[in-house]
């Protein structure tokens, strides 16, 4: 027990290693520099998340969040939607495959921020509330901070690692498996739900995680492009604008620990499979 | 007890292969299964014994010929076959009594009743009860091999195809799962086609054993002795050197250039 415990505390301790030395030379930084923020005062942005700075267009560190998750949220739910069915189209039809497979690897290598002005193009300002409120979107807030522009950029920056993971995991069912089932007399629909999802699904929960992060990553770079007004990354960009960089501080440290929420919850769901798999090897 | 026979007319299969051309794993050849016997099929590697069980199993198709389970032509698998394949193909997702309930399940048969068949045949294939909330890949060689048994008995096929299920066992479990094979059998017997590369096996359960070369049947031997058998008994010893003899006279042709030939010959 005790030697478990000290040998945790081992790991524990050289895993703080770095953070500590980042954080001493934050502190000797802030101490000789007017413009970097002190420690300090970056904690006390992160302690009170609902104030309304009047230098920040008056919008919280909370409603940031809020703004960026539920875009991130909604346009990860989309491209898990689309790409899983997709993807599985892919790696069982030869002829989907043939004629997805080089356009996917064109889009793959432009990253998805270049495309917001086209999103922008397409879809305007238009956000859900517009789509269901009409001109009274404006009362719905949060909703109408969403913008469709926003959402295709998040979809498509999921899309991809969703889309490719789930065929590549598709073609890696063994035969042996899928004849097993034909055998005991599975339809089509039955071997789809019983095997080949089953079967692929550690590879489509690796794609899920890739494209959550992904996703994570591009929202704050398109928030701070021109034409969004809210998130977490709009409020980096008005911080550096109005010289307060402990807002800019506190939203980075917040994309951090959002971010590894993010995955540790993905990695929570795809923990029951790893016995089996682990197995497989 | 309605049983079933497998009948292969004229069949043959050709594949094309990369390395060799075509290959004809299985040339213009005809047997009849009698229903509610026990057939083996012997030959060496690549003669064609897989493929044969494929295509009875409804998992590929002939090049040549029809294969015809109870007088039907077979044109896709059916339901009333139970297949033993080669290699492990237990689902490494599913718990034990989950893969041996599989085909219940994928006719609909209510959880809890399938369960409990699933439970009844764990103890047919003699595995402890307990086995049944494993993964397979939490067991040994031979009792994943029981499993695949049982999931093959579970939904009471009247025909049994079996791959070389014993190959991979030791002496003792493959004697001991010979004799519980062969209970299982006469507790109700059904159309069996075991594929074996072992001569004893062969003639220890069979009620005809079939030679197979080169992707054709090269002798065919009956077997009346009562069972249990035992390998020491004097016709038994007979029955073995024959079939022996019968495997020896037939050189492996299988991926010989000449029979390759053959066997394209037949086709055109
Ligand atoms: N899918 C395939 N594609 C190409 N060739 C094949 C295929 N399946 C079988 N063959 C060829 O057909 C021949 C017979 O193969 P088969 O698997 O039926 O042999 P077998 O008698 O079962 O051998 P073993 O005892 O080693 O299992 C071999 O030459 C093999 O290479
Ligand atoms: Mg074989």
């Amino acid at each position: 027990m005790t030697a478990r415990l000290t040998s945790w505390l081992r790991k524990a301790a050289r895993g703080a290693l770095l953070p500590l030395a980042v954080l001493d030379l934050w502190w000797l930084a802030a101490r000789h520099s007017v413009v970097i923020p002190s420690i300090a005062s970056v904690m006390d942005v992160l302690a009170h998340p609902f104030c309304e700075p009047p230098a920040l267009d008056s919008t919280s560190l909370a409603s940031g969040v809020a703004v960026s998750l539920l875009r991130v949220v909604l346009g990860f739910g989309l491209a898990a939607a689309s790409g899983i069915p997709i993807g599985l189209l892919i790696g069982r039809c030869r002829a989907v495959n043939e004629m997805l497979s080089p356009s996917i690897a064109a889009l793959m290598v432009i990253s998805p921020v270049a495309w917001l002005p086209v999103t922008i193009l397409v879809f305007g300002l238009s956000s859900p509330a517009a789509a269901c409120f009409g001109d009274n979107a404006w009362q719905h807030g949060l909703l109408d901070q969403l913008r469709f522009a926003v959402l295709a950029v998040i979809w498509m920056s999921a899309f991809f690692p969703v889309a490719l993971n789930t065929a590549a995991g598709v073609r890696g069912v063994r035969e042996a498996h899928v004849e097993a089932a034909r055998v005991l007399g599975a339809s089509p629909g039955q071997l789809i739900r019983k095997i080949i999802l089953p079967g692929a699904a550690p590879s489509i929960l690796t794609g899920l995680r890739l494209g959550a992060g992904v996703a994570w990553r591009v929202i704050i770079a398109a928030e701070i492009f021109p034409g969004t007004r809210s998130g977490l990354g709009y409020m980096i960009v008005t911080a550096q604008e109005q010289g307060r960089y402990e807002y800019a501080f506190a939203a980075i440290v917040i994309i951090g620990v959002i971010g590894l929420a993010l995955d540790g919850l993905l990695r929570a769901a795809a923990w029951p499979l790893g016995r089996w798999q682990a197995a497989q090897r | 007890m309605k049983t079933v026979a497998i009948r292969f007319e004229h069949v043959g299969r050709r594949f094309a292969t990369e390395a060799r051309g075509e290959v004809w794993a299985v040339r213009d050849l005809d047997l009849h299964c009698d229903a509610g016997k026990v057939t083996c099929l012997v030959g060496p590697s690549g003669c064609g014994k897989t493929t044969l069980l494929r295509l009875a199993a409804g998992l590929d198709r002939p090049t040549t010929g029809r294969v015809f389970m109870n007088g039907e032509t077979i044109a896709g698998p059916t339901a009333g076959i139970g297949l033993l394949s080669q290699e492990g193909d237990l689902l490494p997702w599913r718990r034990v009594i989950d893969n041996i309930a599989m085909g219940l399940e994928l006719r609909g048969v209510p959880r809890a009743e399938r369960h409990a068949q699933a439970r009844r045949v764990l103890e047919q294939v003699r595995l402890p009860p307990e086995v049944a909330h494993s993964h397979p890949h939490e067991l040994s060689g031979g009792m994943r091999q029981r499993v695949a048994l049982a999931r093959a008995l579970c939904h009471d096929p009247r025909v049994l195809l079996m791959d070389e299920p014993f190959a991979s066992l030791d002496e003792q479990t493959r004697e001991r799962l010979h004799g519980e094979f062969i209970e299982l059998w006469q507790s109700e017997p059904r159309t069996v086609l075991l594929v074996t590369h072992s001569v004893e096996e062969a003639v220890l359960l069979a009620d005809r054993v079939v030679v197979m070369a080169a992707g054709r049947l090269t002798a065919d031997f009956a077997v009346a002795s009562a069972r249990p058998r035992d390998v020491f008994q004097p016709d038994m010893i007979e029955l073995l050197r024959r079939v022996r003899s019968a495997l020896k006279s037939e050189p492996e042709a299988a991926s010989s250039p000449v029979a390759r030939g053959a066997g394209r010959k037949i086709q055109i």
